[in-house]
């Protein structure tokens, strides 16, 4: 069965058209889980290694790179916890409006920000 | 939208069910939020943490326990989370008629690659010993 809805666009494409916070607010969750997918390896190689020895605990914190991956693991843990608990809330049929949804987006975002920057100053200072 | 009436469509998802997939990304994200927040917690209660505090801690039973069950709900939570993405952007639609076999081998790797996370995981929390990985 045909429909005519353009579901296949590009996701260039649907960006450029649909820039609301509801849309930025959904890919970006997306992204952020595609993310935390692949830096699972380095996560389980950390926290191996800070369980391991005195030793290996202090070489993994103390490098810069390990401290910035660790960072940027956290950060997108923060956008997709608050996300994710926006997306709880609209399951159960909370701020799925487009006004609420717009709102819900924006005050999300202003949460996951504030988390975003007070993680890199905790991870890497 | 072509609707696809092959009967396979579902065949990589977590368990072969839409509904039952949506519900367990639904516990597995709660446990997962409260497995992080008891981290965050513990973190902004020590300070400046040490071996022996972080080690004591993630080494007592409950967090034993705790980080078992979260990294099971990390393995589903991942499996749900690639399928949805690789079945909404891998597609016939998007990329062609190479889309099905792409699919089908990122799809392969990625559930390999949660079944090593999966044991990997387990065996930092319950396996012999907590070994220096080496690089």
């Amino acid at each position: 069965m045909k429909s005519n809805r353009p579901i296949d666009l590009p996701l260039s494409q649907v960006i450029s058209v649909n820039r609301s916070p509801i849309a930025i607010a959904s890919i970006l969750h997306r992204i952020s889980g595609i993310i935390l997918f692949l830096l699972i390896p380095v996560m389980l190689w950390i926290l191996q290694n800070s369980l391991a020895s005195p030793e290996s605990f202090a070489t993994v914190f103390d490098n810069v790179l390990v401290r910035f991956l660790a960072w940027i693991f956290v950060a997108a843990i923060a956008y997709h916890f608050v996300m994710g608990i926006k997306h709880l809330f609209a399951d159960m049929g909370m701020n799925e409006e487009l006004k609420s949804g717009r709102t819900a987006s924006m005050v999300s975002f202003v949460i996951a920000a504030i988390l975003v920057v007070a993680s890199f100053v905790w991870v890497m200072f | 939208m072509i609707k696809n009436d092959s009967g396979i469509k579902s065949a990589t998802g977590l368990t072969g069910s839409g509904s039952r997939d949506w519900i367990i990304q639904r516990i597995s994200a709660v446990v997962l939020a409260v497995y992080s927040v008891v981290l965050l917690g513990f973190f902004l209660t020590h300070g400046d943490v040490t071996f022996v505090e972080w080690s004591s801690f993630m080494t007592s039973l409950p967090m034993r326990l705790f980080s078992l069950v979260a990294v099971l709900a990390l393995a589903g939570h991942a499996w749900v989370g690639m399928w949805t993405v690789f079945t909404d952007y891998i597609t016939t639609g998007k990329l062609g008629s190479s889309a099905a076999g792409l699919r089908l081998v990122l799809q392969s790797l990625m559930i390999i690659a949660i079944l090593v996370f999966l044991f990997w995981g387990i065996m930092i929390f319950w396996g012999n010993g907590f070994g220096i990985v080496a690089v």
